[in-house]
């Protein structure tokens, strides 16, 4: 019985070990290549000689250094910006009775689903008109947009837990409603709102679509930024990892602290873990 | 709890108007676009000239038959191989949760790099790929994705790769809800794994399947970057979909008029999809 169960952990670990590598291979062959020199890029031996002048080029390529803080600009205010207003729609949604409350969230829910081409026509013929095509005002404008049903969703799902008890008995004690927010809401709900900030974030830097359309040279972000290095007529494509890797990093990270909540962010909290 | 009515419209107002400003209105007026001849040099009143041009040519039916190649594929074998992995991962071993880091990457990297990254992988002359048949396998390979017959499915394994990990982890997280007792129940009745996976496993994880392949294919409909970055809707139309169709439509060509009227033919669809996922989406049930 003890082998039998040892032949199947054995099996287990190499269908495991098969799984993550071959998942993997993408990443790892963006990381080797981004220290590879040129001439070796393509050289498929195992032992080459790592050199990091990818990244140093990529680093001191002012545009790079201009779309990397573009986004992360971006992403911070439309963050805030998301949570913020988002807060509000989410608490009222939660607590206070308001009549058709089931459709109108779910409405409000589709506005994140539907194909974004149907509201990029108009944000693009709107922008250039009123002159925020290519900056920080209008990208920020379209990417809470673009949070917002996510924030209101995901945060009900946090403020739910809350007990309306604590908050009906700071009332009683006589604390205003903003005050029993500050003292009692978000508190308990702290972890919640910073892992639904966190997603919001990784939404917002990896997007490409609108950023690509409705940014010029000034306010690019950093993902279309990556993508300009295949525009040129040769690709160095040892740059173009290190620039892919160096996108890709904050977003990992990110990724591993709230990867608890991911699935039920990228389920919009229809599924719980 | 007492509570006012300026209260409630304190709380949940600005959200709303937002969202009526730059979600609601945009899409009123792509729809109002969506009956006008608007272009770079033109902006008139057409009528429904642009919805019958659509229905008449031959590259929106192209167009139509690529997108469901693309989600019928993509969301299958995102489905299959995630079911397989979620079964896996769903054995206890050590070590697991590490693993689980490397293999959700995919899903959390940007969209962009993915691409990029199969780009490089797909090169004809000097691709990962191609390198790969030829010394394991001795097979001269292909260019992947100048190539019609491969271009397509190309592309949809930039999708899998992706997306199979989000299936798998909502997949695992149906498989640790089922009620442990049914299974050793059926197990003592003489069921083996296999009878047990389709007939008790499958049927008990109905609506949390209906979830992981709706969302899949709500998204899968209006994917862009892992075709757009590779073959831009080529070679000729192998690739192209509606999205990307609507995309060149409207900011390649700058037709306004017919990119909007092709993307309300989209919300529609989307729509369509939308409400079917609406029925499987009640907050309380899954726990």
């Amino acid at each position: 019985m003890t082998k039998r169960k040892a032949i199947l952990q054995t099996i287990i670990y190499i269908l495991v070990v098969l799984v993550v590598l071959l998942f993997f291979i993408p990443i790892y062959w963006i990381v080797i290549t981004s220290f590879k020199s040129g001439s070796d890029v393509f050289d498929y031996r195992l032992f080459f000689k790592p050199i990091t002048d990818n990244y140093r080029n990529v680093l001191q390529e002012a545009s790079f250094q201009k779309y990397y803080l573009n986004s992360l600009i971006v992403a911070v205010i439309s963050t805030l910006i998301a949570i913020g207003i988002g807060f509000g729609v989410s608490y009222g949604f939660s607590r206070f009775p308001i009549s058709k409350k089931e459709t109108l969230s779910f409405y409000i829910l589709s506005m994140r689903m539907i194909p974004p081409i149907v509201v990029a026509i108009p944000f693009f013929l709107m922008f250039r008109s009123i002159g925020l095509y290519d900056s920080y005002l209008g990208l920020v404008l379209i990417y809470v947009t673009f949070n917002l049903p996510f924030v209101i969703w995901v945060l009900r799902g946090f403020i739910d837990e809350v007990p309306i008890e604590l908050e009906e008995a700071a009332m009683i004690d006589g604390c205003t409603r903003l005050r029993v927010l500050r003292h009692v809401t978000i508190p308990i709900s702290f972890t919640g709102i910073i892992a639904t900030a966190v997603l919001c974030f990784i939404f917002v830097w990896n997007e490409f679509f609108f950023a690509l359309i409705l940014t010029g040279v000034n306010r690019r972000t950093v993902t279309v930024g990556v993508y300009n290095f295949i525009g040129f007529a040769e690709i160095s494509w040892g740059q173009m990892c290190a620039a892919s890797l160096l996108v890709s990093i904050p977003i990992i990270i990110f990724g591993i602290i709230v990867r608890k909540n991911l699935i039920s962010g990228l389920t919009f909290g229809a599924l719980k873990e | 709890m007492r509570t006012r009515k300026v209260e409630i419209f304190a709380f949940i107002l600005p959200g709303l108007i937002f969202l009526v400003l730059f979600s609601l209105y945009p899409t009123l007026f792509t729809w109002y676009t969506s009956f006008r001849d608007y272009s770079v040099f033109s902006n008139s009143f057409n009528g429904l000239r642009n919805y019958i041009d659509l229905f008449k040519d031959n590259v929106f039916y192209i167009s139509l038959k690529n997108t469901l190649f693309y989600v019928v594929f993509a969301v299958s074998f995102e489905f299959v191989i995630g079911m397989a992995i979620a079964l896996l991962f769903n054995q206890s071993f050590k070590g697991k949760s590490i693993a689980l880091i490397f293999f959700m990457l995919p899903m959390i990297i940007p969209p962009v790099v993915s691409a990029l990254s199969f780009l490089m992988m797909y090169d004809p002359t000097l691709g990962l790929m191609n390198y790969v048949l030829k010394t394991l396998f001795h097979i001269s390979g292909a260019t992947w994705l100048t190539d019609p017959k491969t271009a397509i499915w190309a592309v949809v394994s930039i999708d899998i790769w992706q997306w199979t990990p989000f299936v798998t982890l909502v997949l695992l997280a149906g498989l640790q809800y089922l009620p442990k007792e049914t299974m050793e129940a059926a197990r003592i009745d003489g069921a083996n794994s296999i009878q047990i996976f389709f007939f008790i496993t499958l049927k008990l994880m109905r609506k949390i399947i209906m979830i992981a392949l709706l969302f899949r294919t709500v998204e899968a409909f209006k994917a862009f970057e892992s075709i757009f970055i590779t073959t831009k809707g080529g070679p000729g139309y192998n690739t192209r979909t509606l999205n990307i169709f609507a995309y060149l439509k409207g900011f390649e060509f700058m037709k306004f008029g017919e990119a909007a009227t092709l993307a309300i033919v989209m919300l529609f669809v989307s729509s369509l999809l939308i409400t079917v996922l609406r029925k499987f989406f009640s907050k309380e049930e899954i726990k």
